[in-house]
């Protein structure tokens, strides 16, 4: 009990939920769902989309809420209290593919608060020059120009300190710091989100987006990428193979309902996806604009533009879009930061300040590596800036593949070696809803099984395409000709640091129940 | 009414990486070689509206071949030829589904290289769609009242610490 007290506990089950929620809900559920839904058929990837939120999603969340609340501990810890050293070791490889993504995570948030400041203005500009690319791409449309003008300046660097401020000041208390900020960035949240939905739906036509929405084509069905990307959207909108959810949860009284905790906070960060479409589709069909099947464009480019036609309100709805993603995004990246602090202090008992300080100065230097300005590719057939290529290529790694290892580990792990009755009896222990054997039967078959047909077809793509980033080399301007074998060297450094600093991680430390 | 036409068409290249954070979509200024105009704004599935192509300098485009793409970019994608200008400019067109589509022509400029114009149109639903608007109630059913009534509960149930 007084580890408990000492780790730190939330005080009601709506700020858990709430913040459970929030750190599911992220930029991915504002606008790649829609992007989702529009590329598989519309109202068609409702049914393997529902699918895979009851038989994937909702499962796993309940298995990471069993594993933080059945041992008090984080990812890691509740993995080698559960399944040795090798359940540890898996732990800290999700905790450290976790970190990699912090990293990249706040440096889009950064980019979201300088399109916040843009929005303010210079955003809605026709279009620009952007110098840093040189004379030859000339004039380029906002907010494309005003994106990628910021992104070939220092000024995302600034952006990033700031995000990464805000991201220790949440954070310093743990969930005693992390709770009221949610209970009050959550809801703000949805009534940002419903405003846009009420201006998306009164556009003129726009009701008819949402008829677009949900009308399906059921010819994509036999298609397996249509399921593969339903299975994706459920995994990562719901922060799973991650830890995030077993972090959370470790600090949540014995008696909590995980069962409907696990139910609600996945129904929440669904139901955000459901209203986000509405809001998106309407102002996509009432401007003619054609989704696309990316977060990043979506956010920076495509949605902008439909903002930037409204008939009125221009600035104040762009700047309500990109507040309510900074908060989205604020809500997860405290999370993602919570799940890297958590075990460190579980493991080594540092002062959470002393962790919190270290992390965030090196989570700052990763975030910075990702917002280098220099033009590499000056015709923009890539990415433009040396910063976002290196966020392109390590996203591929931590979010394709990192992600879904870990979450196959994690069910391989609890299904064969542990035995997922010990976490079904234990969430049906305090909960309100019982849960029957199909739970185990999920775990050990159903979602490996899901998740390696998944890998599969991801893999499949890499030996079919070739390895991811390799395409770029020959838009690289002659300065930066060697960044052409910088896919090879991402994989690499990737994949050594997981699995090395994981090692360290395992076999230094002690934690204070083992004692 | 017209259409509003692209008159600088963008260059999308989508970077395929499997999840939500990249793939992101880069737009370079392509050449400028025309526009295509429809005579209504928002056509509905099924009605008929003409379409105009025409060069830099505005003039009508004849014998522009004319292709329409329903749902660009998405696994659904079908492209249909729609036929070729005539000496004003201007074809026929009649929507076979609704959504958004894009309709592209493509025609031999002056110096013999070939040229291309393109421009979104929002296709409107004729009548509402009976499956659409199921799907919408039982998702929603599913997710917001799912989570409302369950969220209600939550907020009425005592915290742990008081």
């Amino acid at each position: 009990m007084a580890q408990v007290e000492q780790r730190g506990q939330w005080k009601s089950r709506a700020g858990f939920i709430l913040a459970a929620s929030g750190s599911a809900i992220g930029l991915g559920n504002i606008v790649f769902f829609s992007a989702n839904a529009y590329k598989f058929g519309g109202g068609a990837f409702y049914l393997p989309y529902l699918l895979a939120l009851f038989m994937i999603g909702i499962p796993i969340m309940m298995l990471e809420f069993g594993l933080g609340n059945i041992t008090g501990r984080a990812f890691p810890g509740a993995l080698r209290k559960l399944a040795g050293k090798r359940g540890e070791f898996v732990g800290w490889w999700g905790v450290v593919n976790g970190a990699f993504l912090t990293m990249y995570y706040i440096t889009i948030l950064s980019w979201v608060l300088g399109m916040l400041l843009g929005s303010l203005g210079d955003l809605w500009q026709d279009s620009v020059a952007v110098p840093a690319f040189g004379l030859a791409l000339g004039e380029l449309d906002n907010p494309v120009a005003y994106f990628f003008s910021m992104l070939s300046s220092w000024k995302p660097l600034l952006y990033v300190a700031i995000i990464w401020f805000f991201n220790v000041l949440i954070v310093r208390k743990g969930v005693e710091s992390i709770e009221p900020v949610t209970k009050v960035f959550v809801p703000l949240m949805w009534l940002f989100m419903i405003a846009l939905i009420i201006r998306g739906v009164t556009l003129p036509h726009g009701d008819q987006g949402v008829l677009l929405l949900f009308t399906p084509n059921f010819s994509v069905m036999r298609d397996p990428a249509v399921w593969q990307g339903a299975f994706s959207q459920i995994f990562f909108t719901l922060s799973l193979g991650m830890g995030t959810m077993t972090a959370y949860a470790s600090y949540l009284p014995k008696k909590s309902d995980l069962t409907q905790n696990s139910i609600i906070t996945s129904l929440l960060n669904c139901g955000f996806e459901y209203i986000a479409g509405l809001a998106i589709f309407s102002i996509l069909f009432a401007f003619m604009i054609v989704p696309q099947a990316s977060t990043l464009a979506m956010t920076f480019f495509i949605i902008p533009k439909g903002i930037a036609e409204f008939p009125a309100g221009v600035r104040l709805f762009g700047v309500v879009f990109f507040t309510l993603l900074l908060i989205a995004g604020l809500t997860s990246s405290v999370s993602l930061f919570e799940t890297l602090i958590s075990p460190l202090r579980d493991k080594f008992r540092w002062s959470r300040m002393k962790i919190v300080t270290i992390a965030a100065m090196i989570g700052f230097l990763g975030s910075a590596c990702f917002a280098l300005p220099q033009v590499i590719n000056p015709g923009l057939e890539n990415n433009g800036t040396l910063g976002l290529t290196l966020l392109d290529l390590v996203d591929h790694w931590v979010f394709s593949y990192g992600l879904l290892v870990i979450g196959l580990s994690e069910c391989l792990l609890i299904g064969w070696v542990v035995g997922a009755d010990k976490i079904r009896n234990h969430l049906n222990s305090s909960s309100s809803t019982k849960i029957g054997r199909w739970f185990n039967s999920l775990i050990r078959y159903v979602i490996p099984a899901s998740i390696i047909f998944v890998l599969g077809y991801s893999v499949w793509g890499e030996i079919d395409g070739g390895l991811y980033g390799m395409s770029y080399a020959g838009n690289y301007s002659e300065l930066y000709r060697f960044m052409g074998s910088a896919p090879v060297l991402i994989l690499a450094v990737w994949f050594l640091t997981c699995v090395i600093a994981a090692a360290l991680l395992t076999r230094n430390g002690r934690y204070l129940d083992d004692e | 009414m017209m259409n509003r036409a692209v008159k600088s068409p963008q260059r999308f290249n989508s970077l395929r990486s499997l999840i939500c954070l990249l793939g992101l979509c880069f737009a370079a200024k392509a050449g400028i070689a025309g526009t295509v105009v429809l005579d209504k704004d928002f056509p509905s599935h099924l009605e008929q509206v003409a379409v105009l192509v025409q060069n830099d300098a505005d003039e009508p485009v004849a014998g522009a071949q004319m292709s329409v793409t329903y749902r660009p970019g998405s696994r659904v994608a079908h492209t249909d030829i729609i036929g070729v200008s005539g000496a004003d400019g201007k074809l026929d067109w009649t929507p076979a589904t609704a959504g958004i589509a894009t309709i592209t022509a493509t025609w031999i400029g002056p110096n013999l290289a070939e040229e291309t114009a393109s421009t979104n149109v929002s296709v409107r639903f004729q009548k509402l769609p009976i499956d659409g608007i199921v799907i919408m109630i039982v998702a929603g059913l599913i997710l917001i009242v799912g989570s409302a009534t369950r969220m209600y509960k939550v907020l009425k149930s005592p915290d742990f610490i008081q």
